[in-house]
């Protein structure tokens, strides 16, 4: 695999100088630990902070939707792994506005445990921290064990939700609480047709037939549920949407948000192409499409394929899908 | 002489920790690759390199502090699930070792309980589920047991190393139930666990560190 890159091993921070000379108005890195990446204007007096973090090599997730109306801050690995549970505590020191912390991200087990603990080091500084995992990949787990799956795509959803409703000021109860109802309200399913290689590793993390596909494999290789030949975007459409829309369920008459995300080699066009196959499906199983998104929103460095996500819509998460929101990866007015 | 670990040998016994376990870095890693994924030798290399040039700076600190802080230290270079559960046991401990000037042995055996319960509450696993804590459980209750009789420090470091190692190879037989080698579980039978390994490495080291103080 070709890249564009000097020593693999300066992948992170190179990206992060980048990025930080790129659009200085809007982030910066905390004096503490330059893998935490937070809001310029952070701390936001008076807010509740909402906190992710993951391994690098998925943007926009994670950082990219560290901004106003999304996330205060997150803590950066090093590819596919986790951050430490000292730059996460350092991104909450830096973030913490006197109104309490969400810690939101993915659930993978690395996380989950570098950031408890961060989160008993916050305690210590008697800073309220919760925790909302998002497992909205419905590959990873039975629909009964659906708080066992990982977290993919549907992060976008949920950082949204619990973004704008840190921005119109709601406590940090209430912030949990529509973060884990939009959590529990998404579903997500995709299908990878070639490999990524992690920069420092050199090799393809897995190998996939030129005409092959693999629908519901993670976003770091991990074996999906089907490997077959590569079929029609109508036919990846069909097996996508009625994976997502059966597991809920999502039911007819439903009002939905959708996300059409590319995982980082599929090109926009194919996007659309897929989008156009799912929409006609929600349409025909009566739901209603009430936002679309199209674009790469979660991402496998230069994995090729896409997954789609459905978040299920109540008068409150529609308000808060619909409020404003910026970051250097994500516009919405 | 008192039977304690002062401040400066806990600084040297976790120096001779990390140089032991940085010797022993291949044979993890080997067994690692055989039903993990293979980044523990390096875990150990990167961590116990970055704990050994936080102790540069904590030669001044209680024993408390330099715990809290070289765990920290391990961690953030290596945030592994290994190095979070190292960091775990090192926070939990230094805890229990809050305003002591020395550890004795009762004071090291709940230390050592209290790191166990600190990687079952972080790690969410349990004895038997083939985890490092297969061989620190034991290890535990049996400095626990040598604490109530009133043996010597290095004695009941020795006899937990021993009781560290049945331990080890009580898990070569386990289906491994918790962590990556989970999603390799059948194939993790007739290997022993790295991580429980790891840990009774740790526990010759300190035995043999506190046989040379004795």
């Amino acid at each position: 695999m070709k890249k564009i890159i000097n020593e693999p091993m300066d992948f992170v921070d190179e990206m992060l100088e980048g990025l930080l000379l790129a659009h200085g108005g809007q982030l910066k890195a905390a004096e503490s630990d330059p893998r935490a990446i937070i809001r310029a204007d952070a701390p936001v007096s008076g807010k509740v902070a909402i906190l992710t973090g993951g391994g690098s090599g998925h943007l926009p997730v994670f950082l990219g939707y560290v901004g106003e109306g999304l996330a205060d801050g997150c803590s950066v690995g090093n590819v596919f792994s986790s951050p430490s549970a000292e730059t996460m505590y350092e991104a909450t020191l830096a973030t913490h506005g006197g109104a309490g912390c969400l810690y939101l991200y993915g659930h993978y087990s690395g996380d989950t445990m570098n950031f408890d603990m961060a989160a008993e080091m916050a305690a210590m500084d008697d800073i309220r921290v919760e925790t909302v995992l998002v497992s909205d990949d419905v590959a990873s787990a039975p629909p009964d064990q659906w708080q066992r799956r990982r977290g993919v795509g549907g992060l976008f959803f949920v950082y949204k939700i619990a973004g704008a409703a840190a921005a119109e000021g709601m406590d940090l109860d209430n912030v949990a609480r529509v973060a884990r109802a939009a959590s529990q309200s998404v579903r997500s399913m995709g299908v990878a047709l070639s490999p990524c290689t992690v920069p420092a590793a050199g090799v393809p993390t897995f190998t996939i037939g030129d005409a092959e596909m693999e629908i519901g494999m993670g976003i770091h290789g991990e074996a999906g549920v089907h490997r077959g030949p590569l079929e029609t975007a109508d036919s990846i459409a069909t097996r996508l949407v009625d994976a997502v829309v059966n597991d809920l369920p999502f039911e007819r008459g439903d009002r939905v948000a959708v996300l059409v995300n590319g995982l980082g080699a599929t090109p926009p066009e194919e996007l659309y192409i897929l989008y156009r196959r799912v929409r006609h499906l929600l349409d025909e199983a009566g739901l209603v499409t009430y936002r679309s998104y199209v674009g790469e929103y979660a991402t496998s460095l230069e994995m090729a394929g896409a997954s789609v996500s459905l978040l299920r819509l109540d008068d409150e998460l529609t308000r808060l899908l619909d409020a404003p929101a910026r970051s250097p990866f994500f516009q919405q007015s | 002489m008192a039977d304690v670990l002062s401040r400066e040998d806990v600084l040297a016994a976790l120096r001779q920790l990390a140089a032991d376990l940085t010797a022993g870095a291949d044979r993890l890693r080997e067994l690692d690759a055989a039903i993990g994924d293979g980044d523990l030798g390096i875990t150990v290399t990167i961590g116990f390199g970055a704990m050994c040039e936080a102790l540069d700076d904590l030669a001044d600190q209680d024993i408390a502090t330099i715990l809290q802080r070289s765990g920290m230290a391990f961690n953030r270079k290596a945030a592994s699930t290994f190095g979070v559960l190292f960091a775990t046991m090192m926070m939990r401990a230094a805890r229990e070792a809050r305003g002591l000037e020395t550890l004795g042995l009762a004071d090291i055996a709940r230390m050592a309980q209290a790191a166990a319960e600190g990687v079952m509450e972080r790690g969410k696993a349990q004895l038997g589920d083939k985890t490092l804590l297969d061989a620190l459980v034991p290890a535990a209750q049996a400095l626990q047991a040598s604490a109530e009789s009133g043996e010597a420090l290095a004695p009941a470091l020795r006899q937990a190393s021993l009781v560290a190692a049945d331990g080890v190879t009580a898990t070569i037989d386990l289906r491994s139930k918790s962590g990556r080698s989970s999603w390799f579980a059948d194939r993790s039978v007739g290997t022993q666990d790295p991580g429980a390994t790891a840990i009774q490495m740790m526990l010759e080291s300190l035995a043999a560190y506190a046989e040379r103080m004795a």
